[in-house]
């Protein structure tokens, strides 16, 4: 497989779930350098809790304590400005070398809408923290910005290993793309038949690489999950 | 022979052919021992050897074997032999191997198996783990896994996105929504799904407000109870996995540990075993899993002292199950851990830790269900080890005891192996003297070691033990894979092995020097390039094997014939005489003239021992001296009190003196000195005294003969030259072949002296003298001397003060010089 260009632009990351992940900022730059990507960071400065804030009876629970604390105004403002603050630091700091974008949003509408369409991006999502929704649901909503998407494992995946490419058939896109990334990272490409074994059965690498559609999204987060392996799930829609 | 006259030397003097007993070659039906079929050592031993065959086939306990003998008797290899005999009566033991005890990790189980099958056991078990190592993790990747952890995982997933989508539709219905804060979760008032502006809810009417708020008042416990849900749910979704991951490895541990226990199924505690490692399997399944989760990470289970070593097997002793017979085992350095086992240790990040692989064998349970073949003194020099055999041995069991632990020397956790039980029979091999002080000072001895097997030093020097003994030298040869030797040589070192012996009529049977001696002369036989050890080779090794030795013999010798050691060997001398003592330094034994004199006076009755009063002598030498006085009290002057004074000494003697054999030469010194007589100084004399004159047998013969003949051989053989020795020691004489020759010529001559009087008129020229009809000795004898000296001093006694001098007290002719006036008595009348 000689690996043709690969049919990415950017990479989407949010930056607002589950705080700055280190690990999943690092993540996503890393593959964004491997291919040479943007690296589109976003937050969403929600304004609802500074706007629930100001009403009297307002309070949180606070699941690290364990209990419930008043919501004050400018309480919220400052951790919401350090959380900006915290989340554009990291996200600089990890991008350093690829070119780059930081939006804050405001709006909720623009979450669905960036501003350079789904084709040639790619969203990452991830498993930790407390679930915003259910996996069938992020991956949908994933799927609503960006052709392609990229599955996180919670902990810390492996740094060396084959770029796997699980195919359905000769012509998988999802080969060319893993042959590129191999080519890219100096690892060995693996192929492997998406009907010769089972989901549990795909053997231990850095990246594994699936088109769309050839598993369903309760396999991709197995594989995931259990294989401690970042998955991307390649879109078929022209960059 | 009468005491009247005086007694002829040459009655007294020993053919020469008694000197020395050779070897009657002609009796020996071989040339060389090539010919000569080797013969084991058992030869003059039967006492031992019937000793030894009870020990090794009585099954009671305490019926050990204790083997003493002299050094150099070989007792080990010995006893080792007729063991092998017996080894093949027993059948071969059980194989011994510790276990991880899973309930008390500290107490490792013992597992006894048929010989020969605790390396199977040990195979089996690490083929368990190593299929456990591929099959476990294969049943976990397995499609039917996956799928059903993926829905514990799910069932998780969904009860947590459940919860929050019900809150949300109740948030909803209530004109709420649940919101994500900074630092956690909250409910505010909302319009079309999103929160309202502060302005606008001001504008509310105020019952609308406490409509709201009542409202979030009403969620806020639920969202706090999903809330606290959250750990119990994720602890119930790790005991759903944890569930399922025993559920998966019970079914695949299953059959591999079926297999292993089939092929034990006739050892329930290997099946046992089995089983508790099933149950620990299933308990600690993650040690096998690649990346579990929530479970251990597989790198402790790696290297030495990982998980994995609690289902190996330590085999402890394990015996070839073909080979028939039980074990003889010698242990050469009995350190508690070398007989008992031991406990190591290793270090891990710094801590000192241990396991049941930690726990090493011992002596013990080599041996165990056989022979332990210990030297005592080894085992009585070693700390803790002789009280631990002892306690093992009356427990019957074998326990494995950390010495530096119960010292406290150190504080790290131990192990207490579960005792293995005892069925060995021990032999100890010593010296006599060890075996009886140890008899002596601990009670228990003859407790646990109820048979002894005494070997004997010597045996008859018969015909036939000389040929059997011939065998044993072939032996000797043989097993060393030495030259042959030829019929002279054998015949030399027989009569060396009675010359060791120290005695004519037997034979020694400490085989260690001889075995020495042959191979000293075959090195001899090397240099001198000959093909067969000769009889020459022999000698020659002998000569050196003194020449090596024998420096302070040479000294000794020099300093007598420069006269620094004052010794005379011609002429006479009255209350003079030489006698012999024998100098035994590192193995090497050697005899020297010593010039004993003596001067008498009168006194209280009293012969004064001065090498006593120097404390210089032994016991044994002043009880030889003070019997000296009871001969003389009980032979002379009957009539009257003792009224002498005697000083004997050992003139030059610096060290200590002990033994009596001095005793008769001692009293030839205090006759020759009463009765005024001179002693030949050309003869030197040994042999102790009773108190009825009779001369009794001493050691060391050969050696005291050839040291005064060395001195009279170096300053010229005179022909008068001689030693006299007791008659009781003739049978003992293998004197060296230049004494005899000298002997044989003319030039020496040795002497059996039967009684004092002998001796005296050997010595003097004289009669020693008899009492006649009428109560007196023989006139001018020895004895009549001594008499009528005794007498005047006992006159001198009774009328001392007197102003004139006592008429009867004459001196006899010839007269001594008067005693000097008794202005300083040596002792209080």
């Amino acid at each position: 497989m000689s690996g043709t260009t690969p049919p990415f632009k950017r990479i989407i990351v949010d930056m607002h779930c589950s705080g700055c992940d280190r690990l999943i900022v690092q993540q996503a730059a890393g593959l964004a350098q491997l291919l040479q990507l943007e690296l589109f960071g976003r937050f969403f400065a929600d304004p609802a809790p500074a706007r629930l804030a100001a009403l009297p009876f307002a309070r949180e629970f606070r699941p690290g304590e364990r209990a419930w604390a008043p919501l004050e105004g400018h309480n919220v403002s400052q951790e919401l400005s350090r959380a900006i603050t915290a989340a554009e630091r990291l996200f600089k700091q990890m991008s350093a070398t690829l070119p780059r974008q930081f939006q804050i949003i405001h709006d909720p509408a623009q979450l669905e809408h960036p501003p350079n369409g789904r084709g040639g991006t790619i969203a990452v999502i991830h498993q930790s923290g407390y679930p915003s929704a259910p996996f069938d649901q992020m991956l949908a909503s994933a799927f609503q910005i960006a052709a392609s998407v990229l599955i996180l494992p919670s902990g810390v995946p492996p740094k060396s290993g084959p770029i796997l490419a699980v195919v359905n058939g000769p012509d998988d896109p999802a080969a060319g793309i893993a042959a590129a990334l191999a080519r890219a990272a100096g690892e060995q490409l693996l192929r492997l038949d998406s009907h010769a074994g089972t989901a549990a059965q795909v053997p231990d690498a850095r990246l594994i690489v699936i088109r769309r559609g050839t598993f369903s999204n309760a396999t991709l987060a197995l594989i995931a999950a259990r294989k401690k392996t970042p998955v991307l799930v390649a879109g078929t829609e022209p960059a | 022979m009468s005491a009247e006259t005086p007694t002829p030397p040459a009655a007294l003097a020993i053919a020469p052919a008694r000197l020395r007993r050779t070897t009657n070659l002609t009796a020996l039906s071989f040339k060389t021992t090539a010919e000569c079929p080797p013969m084991d050592g058992f030869t003059g031993q039967k006492r031992a050897l019937d000793a030894v065959h009870f020990a090794s086939r009585v099954t009671r306990p305490g019926f050990n074997l204790f083997a003493i003998g002299a050094p150099g008797a070989r007792m080990q290899q010995s006893v080792e032999s007729m063991l092998a005999a017996a080894r093949a009566d027993r059948p071969a033991p059980s194989d011994w191997v510790y276990v991880h005890n899973f309930a008390a990790p500290h107490r490792p189980t013992a597992i006894g198996l048929p010989a020969g099958r605790a390396p199977h056991f040990q195979k089996a078990m690490l083929e368990l783990i190593e299929d456990l190592k591929s099959a476990l993790p294969m049943s976990f990747e397995s499609e039917d896994y996956q799928k059903r952890r993926g829905a514990v995982d799910e069932v998780f997933q969904k009860k947590q996105a459940d919860a929050f989508a019900a809150l949300r539709d109740k948030a909803q219905a209530a004109g709420l929504v649940l919101l994500r804060t900074p630092l956690g979760f909250a409910f505010a008032p909302a319009k079309n799904g999103q929160v309202i502006s502060p302005d606008e809810f001001h504008t509310w009417e105020e019952a609308k407000q406490r409509e709201v708020q009542k409202n979030i008042e009403t969620l806020e416990p639920e969202l706090e109870h999903i809330m606290h849900q959250f750990p119990a749910w994720e602890k119930a979704r790790r005991e759903e996995v944890r569930k399922l991951n025993r559920d998966t490895a019970r079914l695949a541990i299953a059959p591999l540990i079926e297999d292993a226990k089939a092929k034990f199924a006739d050892m329930p505690q290997v099946s046992a075993h089995l089983e508790a490692v099933r149950a620990d399997l299933i308990e600690n399944i993650g040690m096998f899993m690649v990346k579990p989760e929530g479970e251990e990470a597989q790198g402790a289970a790696l290297g030495p002292g990982g998980a994995f070593d609690r289902y190996e097997v330590n085999v402890m002793v394990s015996h070839d199950a073909t080979a028939t017979g039980a074990p003889i085992v010698q242990e050469p350095h009995p350190t508690l851990g070398h007989l008992t086992g031991r406990i190591e240790y290793m270090s891990q990040q710094g801590a000192l830790l241990t396991n049941f692989h930690l726990i090493k064998p011992g002596a013990m349970h080599r041996a165990n269900g056989g022979y332990l073949l210990l030297d005592a003194r080894s085992l009585l020099t070693e700390p803790f080890s002789w009280t631990a055999l002892k306690r093992l041995l009356k427990q019957g069991e074998i326990v494995i005891e950390d010495v530096n632990h119960f010292l406290g020397l150190t504080s790290t956790v131990t192990l207490e192996p579960d005792p293995i039980p005892l069925d060995l029979k021990i032999v100890l091999s010593g010296d006599r003297m060890l075996y009886y002080m140890l008899a002596m000072y601990d009670p228990e001895l003859t407790e646990h070691f109820k048979v002894l097997a005494d070997f004997e030093d010597d045996f008859d020097r018969s015909q036939t033990n000389e040929t059997a003994m011939a065998h044993i030298i072939s032996n000797l040869a043989y097993e060393d894979k030495l030259r042959p030797l030829d019929c002279e040589a054998v015949g030399l070192i027989i009569e060396q092995a009675a010359r060791m012996a120290g005695n004519a009529g037997k034979l020694s049977l400490l085989t260690g020097e001889l075995r020495d001696l042959i191979i000293e002369a075959d090195f001899r036989a090397g240099e001198a390039g000959h093909t067969l050890t000769t009889r020459a080779d022999v000698q020659k090794a002998l000569d050196e094997q003194i020449r090596r030795a024998a420096r302070l013999r040479d000294r000794s010798q020099e300093s007598i014939l420069q006269e620094i050691a004052l010794i005379d060997t011609q002429g006479a001398r009255t209350g003079q005489i030489n006698g012999l003592s024998v100098l035994q330094l590192g193995g090497f034994a050697f005899g020297r003239p010593s010039r004993i004199t003596c001067r008498v006076r009168p006194g209280s009755g009293n012969v004064l021992d001065i090498e006593r009063e120097a404390k210089l002598g032994g016991p044994i030498h002043s009880k030889g001296v003070l019997i000296l006085s009871g001969f003389l009290a009980g032979r002379f002057a009957l009539d009257t009190p003792m009224s002498l004074y005697a000083s004997l000494v050992l003139e030059q003697s610096y060290g200590g003196v002990e033994g009596d054999s001095a005793s008769s030469a001692e009293l030839y010194a205090l006759l020759s000195a009463l009765a005024d007589v001179p002693l030949r100084q050309d003869i030197a004399v040994t042999g102790s005294i009773n108190q009825q004159g009779e001369i009794q047998a001493i050691g060391g013969a050969n050696e005291k003969i050839e040291g005064f003949f060395d001195i009279c051989a170096k300053r010229g053989l005179t022909g008068t030259q001689g030693v006299a020795i007791p008659k009781s020691n003739v049978q003992h004489l293998m004197l060296r072949q230049d004494v005899v020759q000298a002997c044989e010529q003319g030039r020496f001559t040795i002497y059996a002296i039967g009684t004092a009087d002998e001796g005296i008129s050997l010595l003097t020229g004289l009669p020693a003298g008899a009492r006649g009809a009428d109560g007196a000795f023989t006139p001018g004898s020895v004895n009549a001397k001594v008499e009528d000296r005794l007498r005047a001093f006992a006159s001198i006694r009774q009328h001392f003060g007197d102003s004139k001098p006592p008429a009867a007290a004459s001196e006899p002719a010839p007269a001594p010089p008067p005693a000097p006036p008794p202005a300083s008595p040596p002792e209080a009348p």
